[in-house]
């Protein structure tokens, strides 16, 4: 064992605090950019706006690799077997869904709601499979 | 695969918290390896063997069912 790793269950509350954070800071973001893009001449600025969103997105993915990288082996197993079960389902289903705009006439989805998507299943799939250990 | 691991800690007179701090490894991965819902990896089980200066064999039984089965 690593003796230079801090531990695995403050690791994870530390995560834990970052995701809300990093959540919080994405949905403020989105809302301000929802309404300033409205009163933004189209240009380089909306491109800015647009993307702005994103990078709370990113520290999240750099919380979520710090995060297993200090986690336990059963807390690595479990939600990298559960992000890898998230990932299966949202393409899928993405898939699918792509298949069905196409070629059924279904209403469009925008690209994003694939995010939204992916951390549902993920959250679902890390509850259930954290059952088989309790 | 069973193991000794709740009786060892209660031995020592440690929490749950205690060992998983001095293991560095989770509260919840200390309570799935004592209701053996969860095997460690070997690095781990050579690591609760140290703690608690008794053999791995000592710790941990076997047993037949817990043979990977032959196609």
């Amino acid at each position: 064992m690593n003796s230079t790793r801090p531990n695995p269950d403050a690791a994870f509350r530390h995560h834990r605090r970052r995701v809300w954070i990093a959540m919080s800071i994405y949905v403020a973001a989105i809302l301000i950019c929802v309404k300033v893009i409205k009163h933004t001449p189209e240009g380089p600025l909306h491109y800015v706006l647009a993307l702005l969103p994103t990078l709370p997105v990113i520290w999240l993915m750099w919380s979520l690799y710090v995060f297993l990288t200090q986690a336990d082996e059963l807390q690595r197993r479990v939600h990298l077997e559960a992000l890898a079960l998230a990932a299966g389902a949202t393409a899928f289903l993405s898939l699918t869904y792509g298949f069905l705009e196409e070629f059924a006439g279904l209403p469009h989805i925008a690209a994003w709601w694939t995010f939204v998507l992916i951390d549902i299943v993920w959250g679902a799939t890390s509850c259930v499979l954290w059952r088989r250990y309790k | 695969m069973k193991n000794r691991i709740h009786v060892l800690r209660a031995e020592k007179r440690w929490t749950q918290a205690e060992l998983a701090e001095r293991l560095n490894v989770s509260r919840q991965t200390i309570n799935a390896l004592e209701t053996e819902k969860y095997d460690p990896s070997l690095q781990l089980a050579f690591s609760i063997s140290k703690l608690f200066g008794r053999p791995m064999e000592e710790i941990f039984q076997f047993e037949a069912e817990d043979a990977p089965t032959q196609p």
